[in-house]
Parts: C-alpha cells; structure tokens; sequence
C-alpha cells in the first residue's frame, strides 16, 4: 500500500468522527446475544472481512439446523465444511487486523467445528456418503490440472499483491472444499494440494495484513504528534499576544476567558484523539522484554507495554492546557482596578468551573485558585474579597461533601461495584463459559474464552432480573449530551438512561455559593461545583442492571467519540492488561438508576 | 505593709489571668451533645455585590477534621462586630458529633438562626436558637445551643 493510501486512512481516523459505538447495527448482549462483537475498522478491509464472517456464521448455523432437523442432503457436508472453514481463516485475518471481533468469531468457529465433526461422523457410515465420496473423488481427479495451475498463478501473483492472491486462493479453495469436504483426511491424500496451497499463502498475506497495519499505526501516529505540536504552538503563540485584554486564536479575536473556553474545548478533544491513538498502540505491544518485533517510535522502548513517550505527550497535554490558564490569569489581570479585576476574575472562575472537574484529585481547582488568589492579591481591597468568598464557600463545600459521603455509604449499604457484581457472574471455567477465569488459573479481566452465544445467557442468568450495583466515576459527555457513562472499572462500566438526572439541587447549590447572573463565582472550585450540578456530571450512581453488552475493549477504545474525553481522562493513558489485546472483552451494563451522589449533595430513590 | 504586698501581689495575678488567650466554646445539644472548647467568629466581607457572611467554626485551620465540630455561616448586613450585638444571624448550621452517623445540617427548608447577645472583650457571646437539623441517616433534631466565639480578623 502506498504511503499516500496510509495518510489517507491515518487523517480518516483522527478527523473521524464515530459514533460512541460501532460499525455493527447492534452489540451481542445478554437479551440477544446472537450478533457478534463489533469491529473498530481501523483498517478499512476489516469492515469487508466483518460482513463476510457474518454471512459464514449464519451459514453454519442454518446448516446444521437443516441437517439436525432435516437429515443432510447431498451437498451439505461439504458446503458445512467450506463455511467452517471459511469462518475459520476470516477469523484469523480479522486479528490480524487488530480487531477483537476475530477473538469472537474463533470462538463461533470452534462452536461451527464441533457441529462439522459430528454431522460428519453421522452422515459418514450412510449409503449416501458412500455416493458422494465416489463423486467426490472423480470431481476432484477431474480438476487436479486446474487446480494446480490455479495454484502457480496465485503465487505469482502474490509476489505484487498477497491480498489480491490470496482472495483468489480463497475462491479457488471454497470450490475444492465443497467437495473435498465429504471426505477424511486419508481419502484426501492424493488432493490436499489446495490445503498445502492455503497453508502456505496463510503466513504470507498474513505478514501483509500485520505490516500494513503497523504502517497504518505508525503514520497515525505521526500525525498526531504533529497536531499535538500545533496545538501547543498555537496555545503558546495567543498567550504571548495577549495584548489589551484581547488574544488571537483560531483566526478570532477573543478575550481572555473566551479563549480559555475554546482553547480548553479544542484540547479535549485532542484529549479524546490522543486515547484513540494510545489505544491503536496496543495493536503492536511489546508482548515482553525479548519480543524484538516491537518498533519504537521514540526511541525509548519499553520491558513490554507500549511507548512511554505516549504517557508524556498525554501529560504534556495536561500541563499545556494548565499551565497556559494559569499564566493567562496572571497576565491578564495587571493594571485592572478593583471592580474590573472582581469582574474579570469572576469571568475566569466561571469558564474553568466548566473543566476542572475533568482533572482528578482537585489538582486543576487547586491550581486555578491559587492563580485566582495571586492575581487579586494586587489590589488590597479585591484581595480581602476574593479570600473571603474561597473561605466562606471552601467551607460549606467541605461540609456538603462529607455530608453526601456519609448519605452514599447509607445509601450503598451492602451493594457491590458494578465490576465485582458482574465478575461474580460471568465465571470461566472448564464447565462454565464466562469471561473471568478462575480457578487455579485465575485471571482478573475479561477475556474472549467463549463465543458471545455461550457466555452471555448464562451472564444473564446469573444476574436474574434485579441485580444491583454501585456505579462510580459516572461523567456526562457535554453539558447537553444525552449520554451518561461510567469510566470503565476493570474493562466493566455502565450507560445509564439519561431521563433519571433531576438538576433541581443545582439551583440550591448556587443560591449557597452567592452565584446568579449579576454575581459570578470567585473561586473556580464554587464553579465547578454549580457547572457538575446542573450537567449531573461526575456521579456515584446506585442502580439495577437491566442487560449487559459484550464488546471488544480494543473497539471500543479506538471507536471513542471526539467528546468522550471523559470517559478516558486526562490523568492516564488508556491501557490494557494482557500480552493478546485482540481478546480482551469490556461488558457494558445497562443500568436503570435509583439514587445518585453528586460529589455536594445524595438523591435518593 | 503586708497588706500592701498582698493586694499588689493580687492585681498581678488578675492581669495574668486576663492575658491569657481566650478560645472560645460551642455547645449543641444534638446527639450525646456536642461540647467543643474551641470557637471563632469571623465577620467577612464579599464586596459590593454579596452580604456579609458571619462566619461561627468550632475548628482552626489546623485542626479541621475534629470529630466534635460546629459550622455557622449566616447573611448578615451587620458592617462591623460591634453593629452584630443584639443582631438575629440566619444562615446554614452544620455539626458532627461522631465520625459514624452523627453528621448534621439545617433543614433545606428551614434555615437555622443564631443570636448574638453580647460583645465581651474579644468575644461575641450568643446563642443558637432552636430549629430543625436532619442528620445524614434522615433523623430530626431540634437542637440549641450557645457559644463564646473569639473574634478573628478575616
């Protein structure tokens, strides 16, 4: 693939904007878990080899309802194997796609397979099979020549074009296998060039496809980093032009707290795109210290994992995005009188309220105010002021937070965290299909051990229809945004139904904090308080699980909307636990919500 | 002579005594009572636009995660401590009496008041009037109280 071709798919990506789901219409869950777990598509051949796994999937299982139900006709074994086996090698190229979906579906082909073997043996002893095995053998002795040359073809070609030769191959393979397919393996003997052929080409196209999609990683790569660079230029460069109250950004003249509006937007969603990009690096992970297939982009190559220059540039986004307001603050509060600086700093209160949540651990509260304090600190009068309304309200935030806390832990009582609840049901063992393995064996996240068919009824069954949970870190996208998630716990979270959040409290909170129209907060932590009151932003939920949803964890990391900045934060990469990525699960839950805690005040059912 | 020494030796021992830093005491009769020998009064002006906020804490900056403890923050047009005396404070009460569920706040729909009686050296004298808290397990409490606050400039 030309280098041109890479940019293309690397800019579709970092301007795509999916949706906070998938290519497939529907995720397998525990109502219906027929449909098999969706592709991210990163490569665009994925979304092809997707729709055709699925025609063989449903393929197999009609099949063998016909012959359970019916008998097998003439043809039946033979076509059930092709489409197993078909099954079987789409599987394979999906993972080497970097797509979970072909987890998924080596799972529903060892399903497919145990139905083969066994219609087989039933079919095998009947006067019909020995029909057909005669026919099969003459057909085959009949079209060895064109096989063969079909074969010398397809390796020629596959010395330009791998893909193109092996598709060939393919359909070359699907009309032997029809036939072939009756027969065992010694009556096979004199044919099994075409399997010799498939064996063969396997690793070569394989190889392609893995290639092709480390380039593709690496060129999106690429590109971010150069975004990146911009957009901390572009922060750099309005910040020194601050001149008379006003900076250039995009083109615009703004003020001050406009810019730190649209600058703080723009970076999220860099945010957001950065994780994606994170989260296609697990594609090609170090899988450990001697894995010397591992390319480093920076240089700096890690015992196993991905590239720590990724942490850095995701830190680096968040100091950028700090720091910039920070000194902001300080430059563009010199030389105002008192009541233009009250104004002014209440302009900076109120547009950081509406992102310093997104920080963990009051870091970016912590800071702004102190930035707020400085600037105040030039002129006496303000000070007082500024210093009085960050004690009056600190304190009652104080209060009103540990009096929610003790609210939720009463509220909570014995209920478990959503990913205990749905650990304790989706055991795996060698009896069991689940998602958690235990036993001597134990692992403690979710793995693709069984197809979606096998483990998720039996989720379900294990939850019943009144399993409750504690829902943490649950944020809202946007102040508008109709979706409320949790952060994952475990490669576990929730979506919950957006009609539950009553933004009543909100307009008490505000009354508390002195804030209306006329009077802007002083302090950012009072902002941020009033601006997660009114989103629901930020929320410990307790709730009942009504249906639960298998996905790849990889897909849905890299799928991730452009304002799901949230659900990834800013304060770590996304990451993932196991040396095979492609088959880590993440189970999204349903959840109907009873009672909420905001970080200020309980609601409860 | 001797009784010269004597009543010279007193009024040192008076001066000493009054020296001594006041701290201040709060009592609420909620729980098992909460008693607390610390209190503070802190009169804070938020500018043009706001109300002053008198501000009662039964806590220093130092030791804020005290077990018993008391929070007033009431509106008050009050421009100085001395204009508070014989003033009805209105605002919102907040005590902990134990680290369990002994956590308590003003009733959303009644606020809690506080009275201020007198100004004794450095210290606003009052009392809190009687009016209903919720505790955080959802139990009413109808509390009072009083309290020696030591004036701290904000």
């Amino acid at each position: 693939m030309s280098i041109a071709r890479i940019k293309i798919i690397a800019l579709a990506i970092l301007g795509f904007a999916c949706l906070l789901g998938n290519s497939n219409a529907a995720d397998p869950s525990t109502s219906d878990p027929t449909p098999p777990i969706s592709i991210h598509g990163f490569m665009e051949e994925a979304k092809k080899l997707f729709a055709e796994a699925v025609k063989e999937d449903e393929a197999c299982t009609k099949l063998y309802q016909q012959m359970t139900k019916g008998g097998p006709k003439a043809d039946s074994v033979g076509k059930q194997s092709m489409h197993v086996k078909s099954l079987l090698r789409l599987s394979e190229r999906l993972t080497d796609l970097g797509e979970p979906a072909g987890a998924e579906f080596r799972m529903r082909f060892e399903m497919h397979e145990k139905e083969r073997v066994e219609a087989f043996h039933a079919f095998g002893g009947t006067p019909l099979a020995q029909q057909m095995h005669i026919k099969a053998i003459a057909s085959l002795q009949k079209n060895l020549t064109k096989r063969l040359k079909k074969i010398e073809e397809v390796f020629t070609k596959a010395k330009q074009n791998p893909l193109e030769a092996q598709a060939i191959l393919d359909a070359a393979y699907d009309e032997y296998e029809s036939v072939a397919g009756i027969l065992s393996t010694p009556q096979r003997g004199p044919f099994s060039e075409m399997i010799e052929a498939t064996n063969k080409m396997s690793p070569i196209a394989s190889a392609h496809r893995r290639r092709m999609v480390h380039e593709a990683i690496t060129a999106a790569s690429s590109e971010m980093v150069k975004e990146l660079d911009q957009f901390h230029s572009a922060c750099s460069a309005s910040l020194a032009g601050l001149q008379a109250g006003k900076v250039t950004w995009d083109g615009k003249s703004l003020t001050g707290p406009e810019f730190v509006n649209d600058m703080m937007r723009a970076g999220f969603v860099n945010q957001a795109r950065l994780q994606r990009i994170i989260a296609l690096q697990h594609i090609n992970r170090k899988a450990s210290s001697d894995d010397l297939s591992f390319e480093s982009n920076s240089g700096k190559v890690p015992a196993h994992g991905i590239d720590p220059s990724w942490s850095e540039q995701l830190a680096r986004l968040k100091a950028g995005l700090g720091d910039t307001a920070v000194k902001l603050i300080d430059r563009d509060t010199l030389g105002l009188s008192a009541s233009d600086l009250i104004v002014r700093l209440g302009d900076y209160a109120t547009t950081l309220g509406k992102y310093s949540h997104r920080v963990a651990d009051d870091e970016w509260n912590r800071a702004f105010d102190a930035a707020i304090l400085k600037a105040a600190a030039r002129v006496p009068e303000t000070e007082k002021i500024v210093r009085n309304y960050h004690d009056v309200t600190n304190e009652l935030l104080k209060w009103k937070e540990r009096f929610a806390g003790k609210q939720e832990s009463i509220l909570s009582g014995n209920t478990k965290p959503l990913g205990r609840v749905i650990e304790g049901a989706t055991p795996q063992t060698d009896t069991l299909p689940g998602y958690f393995r235990t036993g001597l064996n134990a692992i403690s996240y979710p793995l693709i051990y069984n197809s979606t068919l096998e483990a998720l009824p039996v989720l379900g069954k294990n939850l019943g229809k009144d399993a409750n949970a504690i829902i943490g870190s649950v944020v809202r996208l946007d102040s508008d945004s109709p979706v409320w998630i949790s952060r994952m716990d475990n490669y576990i979270y929730a979506r919950l139904a957006s009609d539950f959040y009553k933004p009543e409290y909100a307009s008490k909170l505000k009354t508390e904090l002195m804030i209306d129209d006329s009077k802007p907060p002083l302090s950012v932590r009072a902002a941020s308080a009033v601006t997660t009151a009114e989103r629901g932003d930020n929320l410990i939920v307790g709730g009942t699980i009504n249906e639960v949803f298998a996905e790849g964890s990889l897909m849905r990391m890299i799928s991730m909307k452009e304002n799901a900045a949230p659900f990834s934060g800013i304060d770590a990469p996304v990451s993932l636990a196991i040396d095979q990525p492609t088959n880590q699960v993440s189970l999204r839950a349903a959840v109907s919500p009873k009672w909420y805690r905001h970080r200020y005040f309980a609601v409860g059912p | 002579m001797v009784e010269n020494v004597q009543t010279k030796t007193s009024s040192v021992v008076k001066e000493t005594i009054a020296k001594v830093v006041p701290m201040g005491s709060v009592q609420l009769s909620l729980d098992e009572g909460i008693e607390v020998p610390i209190c503070s009064a802190r009169l804070l002006n938020l500018g043009g636009g706001r109300t002053s906020i008198l501000q009662i804490r039964s806590y220093g900056d130092d030791d804020r995660d005290a077990v018993k403890s008391v929070l007033f923050q009431g509106k008050t047009s009050a421009a100085s401590i001395q204009e508070l005396v014989g003033q009805t404070v209105t605002g919102q009460l907040f005590a902990q009496s134990d680290k369990e569920t002994g956590l308590w706040q003003s009733d959303s729909e009644g606020p809690s008041s506080i009275k201020i009686l007198a100004l004794q050296d450095t210290e606003l004298v009052g009392e809190i009037l009687q009016s209903k808290m919720v505790r955080v397990d959802g139990k009413s409490g109808y509390p009072s109280g009083s309290f020696r606050a030591v004036i701290v400039k904000p």
